[in-house]
């Protein structure tokens, strides 16, 4: 008997009861994730493409009317010597952050996930930075980096080194921000690797310990193959939040001193609300966006073929 | 017929109450004006008093005040007047009221609340000059500062100067700086002579007053490439960079100076109360700038904000709110209460002010102050401390340095003269 006719059945016979139940079968899932959707549309997918049409205007957003301008704003951001300047901080940055927070937040899971004394003491320890809110985070470094009575320059002074102005003087204000960054972002990325740790097989260690492989070795054919995916999704994404880094530069430097710190959203920002040139800040978006693709597709077009999830 | 009588009675009697309550409604409909402005707990609890008694003088009004970080207050308010749904009254920075104008964002106050020639015979001219548009005005001045010198008479005692004669002059300040300044045996700065740390208003204040024009009056435009506006930099670089008397890696200068450290601090007098309030046991004075010569100008850059109205909010009833927050009695409480400097005529030359050692000099500032003329935000600051970072960090020379902070001021007014432009 087939799926129809027990169907047909059920609905009495009737044709259009059961044309009614199929459709409410078929449409029951969409019906379920409508709601979401649309907000997915509203918050992001509308905005988007708002900030696209934005961007060929000369938009204020106290003027009535906002005048096409073509490709202008493009034109002028390529023009624009602060926003490549934005974009070469935004890659040291990322540079600087995205390898250093990686390896770290590897080795304190590796750490974390032997028998260890206190581990679930240091688990909450290094997840701290995460759940602390950016803002304020910052603002207890700008007194930790303080030039006079920073904790910071206490050590400094200690080990018989001249202080140093951390976020005042353009040679030391990327580091110090990225120093703050790392500190912020291990937590997170810890708590992903030790996941990915334990949710590899014991027995192919005892495996290999029978075959005579060391620790080293181990770690070398096992841990770091069986560990590629998670590895792949923390870079793409590390890469992608660095690029978008506004909250702590924003709150530790202000981009300065001399746009030493200037990454690509604060400058953004900074034309968009400081200087009410939205069109222009919107076009600066779409190429951050651009590059930011670019970098994603290329990330997963060299690492993303090694990577399998078996 | 009694049925009938019941039932027509009945109905009257709903009209009747029906009547009453929606004529009941109707009196006691509300306006409700929405505030908006950026936050200071001082701000908000006089802004809250203030609102509160013209809410009891003015019955049918309610007021909502909403206090927004500073620096959060144009990402929230510049969204919701685009989007239509922002407030009735709230603050803008003096320089961008032509802007807000010409854009019909907001409206010209309320000749019935106050006509054009009241306005300007009961205002200071440099606190409202900006706020003109088309020959009206477009708002009150509200959080009016200029830029004075605060310094501590126990470090000036210390160093055998008097503290009841602060520097007079440019050069008198180099050497009373140099008399406070201390370092320690590996030469870091333990006591700091003078602080400035660049800051926008107290560079063009120090320019003003050594006469530089900063405007070409031509082209409309910004122009720092003058001896006098080069002399000025140089003066207060000079500062860190060859009398040593000002160093940036001893710390923010006003925390420092109320940590007692700081000998001599360029502020807004709302450092008044700020210290008032952090550092209680501090014992400090207030001056005016020194000149560059002896008897020479003590100009200063004042700087203010305006409250205005929202073209879209009620006219009258939202203009008489803002004069109420600027009117004499408020001014007095601003002064009280957060430092903020009268721009009424009439109170600058009150004895209670006259008579108040902190205050004195302020009020003398206020005489002397001159608006900026440009409309550009960036240049109230940003790019003047940039300019003065060129010289203390890069060491470009001063001339050069104002030659970039031109080329750059004049982008930035160019960027928004055109958004004042209908």
């Amino acid at each position: 008997m087939s799926a129809k006719t027990t169907t047909m059945r059920r609905c009495g016979g009737n044709e259009r009861k059961y044309r009614w139940y199929r459709f409410q079968k078929a449409s029951a899932p969409y019906i379920f994730i409508l709601p979401g959707v649309v907000f997915y549309l509203m918050v992001t997918i509308v905005p988007m493409i708002m900030g696209f049409w934005m961007s060929f205007h000369n938009w204020s957003i106290i003027r009535p009317t906002q005048p096409w301008v073509g490709l202008d704003n493009y034109r002028k951001l390529f023009a624009d010597p602060l926003f490549w300047t934005s974009m070469k901080n935004t890659l040291v940055y990322s540079i600087g952050v995205v390898p250093l927070q990686m390896i770290l937040a590897l080795l304190i899971a590796l750490l974390l996930n032997t028998g260890i004394k206190g581990r679930k003491f240091f688990r909450l320890l290094y997840y701290l930075p995460v759940i602390t809110p950016m803002s304020i985070a910052a603002v207890i470094w700008t007194w930790i980096y303080h030039p006079n009575l920073g904790i910071f320059n206490q050590i400094v002074r200690f080990i018989g080194l001249r202080p140093q102005d951390w976020l005042g003087n353009p040679d030391w204000a990327m580091f110090s921000v990225i120093l703050v960054a790392i500190w912020a972002g291990i937590g997170y990325r810890m708590v992903v690797y030790l996941a990915a740790l334990q949710g590899i097989p014991r027995t192919y260690y005892e495996a290999a310990e029978i075959d005579g492989a060391g620790r080293w070795d181990a770690f070398k054919y096992i841990t770091l193959p069986l560990l590629k995916p998670t590895t792949l999704y923390i870079l793409v994404t590390s890469v992608i939040s660095s690029f978008q880094v506004f909250g702590l530069v924003n709150v530790l430097t202000g981009g300065g001193p001399l746009n030493s710190t200037q990454v690509a959203v604060s400058y953004i920002f900074k034309r968009a609300f400081g200087d009410l040139q939205f069109g222009l800040a919107a076009a600066m978006s779409f190429v951050l966006f651009a590059i930011i693709l670019a970098i994603t597709l290329i990330q997963w077009k060299f690492l993303g073929k090694e990577v399998t999830y078996e | 017929m009694i049925k009938n009588i019941r039932r027509y009675g009945a109905l009257l009697l709903a009209i009747a109450l029906f009547m009453g309550l929606t004529c009941g409604v109707s009196a006691q409909k509300k306006t409700t004006i929405v505030h908006w402005q950026h936050h200071s707990p001082a701000r908000l609890e006089t802004v809250k008093a203030f609102a509160q008694e013209f809410m009891k003088e003015n019955p049918n009004v309610k007021i909502e005040i909403e206090s927004v970080p500073q620096d959060d207050f144009f990402q929230k308010l510049l969204p919701a007047i685009a989007a239509g749904s922002g407030p009735d009254t709230f603050q803008i920075p003096l320089g961008q009221v032509p802007a807000y104008a010409a854009s019909g964002v907001i409206q010209p106050i309320d000749s019935r609340v106050a006509t054009t020639r009241q306005i300007e015979s009961e205002f200071i001219t440099p606190a409202i000059k900006r706020m003109k548009h088309n020959g009206k005005y477009y708002g009150f001045p509200v959080d009016v500062q200029t830029i004075v010198l605060f310094y501590n008479p126990k470090l000036f005692k210390e160093a055998g100067l008097d503290p009841e004669r602060p520097p007079q002059t440019w050069d008198e300040l180099i050497k009373y700086a140099q008399a406070i300044h201390k370092r320690d045996a590996k030469g870091i700065t333990t006591q700091m002579g003078v602080g400035t740390g660049g800051y926008g208003p107290t560079v063009i204040t120090l320019m003003l007053q050594n006469g530089a024009p900063l405007w070409n009056t031509k082209t409309q435009l910004p122009d720092f490439n003058s001896p006098q506006a080069i002399e000025a930099l140089k003066f207060v670089t000079d500062l860190e960079t060859t009398y040593k008397v000002e160093d940036a890696q001893f710390g923010r200068r006003n925390d420092m100076f109320r940590q007692g450290k700081v000998g001599m601090v360029f502020g807004h007098p709302a450092m008044i109360g700020a210290n008032k309030t952090t550092a209680p046991n501090l014992e400090f004075r207030t001056a005016e700038i020194p000149a560059p010569k002896a008897g020479g100008s003590r100009a200063t850059l004042l700087t203010s904000w305006a409250y205005v109205v929202s073209s879209q909010a009620e006219s009258e009833i939202c203009s008489k709110w803002v004069a109420y927050l600027t009117s004499a009695e408020a001014q007095k409480r601003w002064t009280l209460t957060t430092g903020e400097l009268p721009s009424r005529k009439a109170l600058l030359d009150l004895p209670e002010y006259k008579n108040d050692i902190l205050l004195a000099p302020c009020m003398e500032s206020m005489k002397k102050s001159v608006p900026a003329p440009w409309t550009a935000r960036r240049l109230d600051d940003e790019l003047i401390r940039e300019t003065y970072q060129l010289i203390t960090l890069k060491g470009e020379s001063p001339a050069a340095a104002l030659k970039w902070l031109t080329k750059e001021a004049v982008k930035a007014e160019k960027e928004q003269q055109e958004l004042a432009r209908p």
